[in-house]
């Protein structure tokens, strides 16, 4: 199984952290070596990729599955082939791709602005020129807006400069804070959001149905990266609580709905020296849930709360994964 | 060597299928050549700008739009109309008036999600023929052809764009928002909710204004005069008018601000347009009982009942053609295609509690001029989806 991750920029460490978290650990031998192994998944070979690139690896089948941000991956996907997202959000690397007019456009605040802008400029010989990497997405979006008269300026340094520079009269680029926009006398208009991107895993659909590894490799990354997203937002908590039986303190403690945690709590017997009627209580809950539930410990005696993240919380199917083969089935 | 699949959409076809494409074609263009509809070929690829000028929106994003090698924008065609009009200006001088021209062929557009929709159109066109009497026959062809292929029980709905924007102008709605209104028709009905929307849509597209701006600053600049309102606009804005500036003056940007906020709608009237094309597209029907009702309803308005007259005229000239012909009225029918300007109609084929568009088409005075025309010719058309044809047939 060939597993392609970004090898550059902002989504290189993000994404090794994170299949860390998964309890994947990629063995890279040099940053200079563009293959990897991982211990645990004995069949996979990691390919470093441009995350640019990973799209059009992943739809032409040199790589089984591919993680790289869903920017990426909805711009290249435009022809829609063999690529299917597998998991759309990992939790990471979040950004938003927005559509940013100079501040001096003081007539401009929406996209319904440009489009008349874009028709008094072409009446006058000239075009509307935007910067963007997402020559698909951005063309996408000014259509349906009604834009239709534009040029793309396709560039790959930093677009936020290409206004003052003089090469483009907007663009349309990925923004985490919108200092820099600012900084370069730009503005966001409304409906001028594109896309709100993050990190996601896709696959080759045509290669992991014919792949032998596809009930191993393939799913345990799945599981492993599924269980740890659905983990962080759970946590463990295990109390004390004085009673007279498991079922007694069951019964309290489910009057309170939120109680139920994924199934229901765990009671066990704690063996005290004195001989008290002591419980311990486990229960996963989720982490909005945290404050009420210690309160309600409390009020039903319970104490020496100990509270943990999760590292994985695995249901009885992996949703991902049955996705996964329900869209390669239907094929 | 992986395998290089068909794309996403399309197919392929073998002898069966495209025998059976032939017969439906031979069969439509043969009713067509009866009515003198000649038959013309034009180019499956076009400068993106034809299909661009008046379709916008919806099918605009759909296009298959790319540069060619030498740098031409250029877009395999999604429809024929707009190929057909630009063949009629290329050639008005060797061409006589009324034109009519028939073609069949491929048509290219992308759905999001699916890929390649595939759809295959005869159709006709006719150019420069006076009113009524060409929409008659327009409707009479689509209604014979479609009475040859149905699978079960024809319908035919019949709306009209001018009448829809004569009424809003009746009630005080500017063309810029009676545009607005009718492109977003499809959103009404769902009283309330849809109401909304609306409202909220033409105040992001600065239609009307919101609560914020509408304040005594931007009224005294609509009610100045454009000198004295630039003047003091570059004054009050000389901090933000810097560079960068793009492809723009900022005299230029002053203007088009200027001209934003004086082409607000009047908001009791806009409101007024929202009411009236609510009842409207509500009380549609055969045409025996809805034209009765839409009277009442105009009358109730304080509109004249006239403005009903070019759809009363096409339909009783439609009747002269085919006297059992059963037409649903239906104003909510918009079709889509800015380029519309007058009747405009689809006709259904019911085939148990499947309903779907066999044929659709209509009036669209104003793309002869807008595609480079010298003057305004009234012009109408129609085309059969041949994808949906095959399926009533087989």
């Amino acid at each position: 199984m060939r597993l392609a991750i970004p090898s550059d920029g902002e989504l290189y460490e993000p994404t090794l952290t994170f299949l860390r978290n998964c309890g994947i650990n990629v063995e890279r031998p040099s940053p200079r070596r563009y293959t990897a192994a991982i211990t645990s998944m004995p069949n996979t070979t990691v390919m470093f990729q441009r995350s640019g690139d990973i799209p059009a690896r992943v739809e032409e089948g040199s790589a089984d599955l591919g993680i790289t941000g869903l920017d990426r991956f909805l711009e290249a996907n435009i022809g829609l082939g063999n690529s299917t997202l597998v998991m759309d959000d990992l939790g990471f690397s979040n950004c938003r791709l927005v559509m940013a007019v100079p501040d001096s456009w003081i007539d401009v605040s929406s996209m319904y602005d440009l489009a008349d802008v874009s028709i008094d400029l072409h009446n006058k010989g000239r075009d509307l020129r935007i910067a963007t990497k997402y020559p698909n997405l951005v063309q996408r979006h000014l259509f349906r807006y009604g834009v239709n008269y534009f040029t793309l300026v396709e560039s790959s340094g930093t677009l936020e400069a290409a206004p003052l520079m003089g090469f483009a009269d907007i663009i349309a680029d990925i923004s985490s804070s919108g200092t820099t926009l600012r900084e370069n006398r730009l503005k966001t208009i409304d409906s001028g959001l594109l896309l709100s991107s993050q990190a996601c895993l896709i696959g080759n659909k045509l290669s992991l149905s014919n792949s032998e590894y596809l009930g191993t490799d393939v799913k345990y990354l799945i599981e492993r990266l599924e269980g740890y997203m659905r983990a962080k937002e759970y946590f463990v908590v295990t109390a004390n609580i004085r009673g007279s039986s498991s079922d007694e303190i069951a019964e309290r403690l489910l009057k309170n709905g939120k109680f139920s945690g994924l199934r229901g709590p765990t009671i066990a017997k704690v063996h005290t020296e004195e001989g008290d009627a002591w419980y311990s209580v486990t229960i996963a809950m989720p982490k909005q849930e945290l404050v009420g539930a210690v309160e309600y410990l409390r009020i039903n005696g319970g104490g020496s709360v100990t509270v943990n993240q999760a590292d994985y919380v695995f249901e009885e199917e992996c949703i991902a994964y049955n996705k996964l083969l329900h869209s390669l089935y239907r094929d | 060597m992986p395998l290089v699949n068909r794309l996403p959409g399309t197919s392929d076809k073998d002898t069966l299928e495209i025998k059976s494409r032939r017969s439906i074609e031979e069969h439509i263009q043969g009713l067509l050549s009866t009515y003198d509809y000649s038959v013309i070929e034009t180019p499956v690829i076009e400068y993106t700008d034809l299909f661009l000028r008046k379709s916008g929106g919806e099918l605009a994003s759909r296009l298959y739009s790319f540069q060619d090698p030498g740098g031409k924008h250029v877009s395999l065609r999604p429809e024929f109309t707009s190929s057909c009009i630009r063949y009629f200006i290329e050639n008005q001088k060797d061409l006589e008036v009324p034109l009519r021209v028939q073609y069949s062929g491929p048509v290219f557009r992308y759905n999001p999600g699916i890929g390649y929709t595939e759809a295959y159109q005869i159709g006709a066109e006719l150019i420069g023929a006076e009113l009524a009497d060409s929409d008659g026959e327009i409707l009479a062809i689509a209604l014979e052809g479609s009475e040859y292929f149905k699978g079960g029980d024809i319908q035919c709905r019949v709306g009209h764009i001018g009448i829809l924007s004569q009424i809003l102008s009746d009630v005080g709605v500017t063309q810029r928002g009676q545009n607005f209104l009718i492109s977003n028709l499809h959103l009404l009905g769902d009283m309330e909710q849809g109401e909304n929307t609306i409202l909220e849509q033409a105040k992001t597209v600065g239609l009307i204004l919101t609560e914020e701006t509408e304040d005594d600053f931007i009224t005294s600049i609509r009610d100045m005069d454009e000198s004295k309102a630039l003047s003091l606009l570059s004054d009050l804005f000389k901090d933000s008018l810097t560079d960068p500036l793009g492809n723009r003056s900022s005299d230029e940007i002053l203007t088009r601000f200027i001209s934003k906020y004086s082409k607000v709608e009047e908001y009791n009237a806009f409101i007024a347009g929202i009411d009236i094309l609510n009842r409207l597209i509500e009380t549609n029907g055969e045409y025996s009982n809805a034209m009765p009702d839409l009277k009442i309803l105009l009358s109730a308005n304080n509109i004249d009942e006239a403005v009903l007259n070019p759809l009363t005229d096409i339909i009783q000239n439609l009747k002269q053609r085919i006297p059992g012909a059963r037409i649903i009225v239906d104003l909510s029918l918009v079709r889509g295609i800015a380029y519309y300007t007058g009747m405009v109609f689809e006709i259904y084929d019911q085939v148990g509690d499947k309903s779907m568009v066999i044929c659709g088409g209509g009036r669209y005075d104003g793309l002869v001029k807008a595609l480079g025309g010298n003057q305004d010719v009234p012009a109408l058309g129609f085309a059969y989806s041949l994808a949906n044809l095959s399926g009533a047939t087989s």
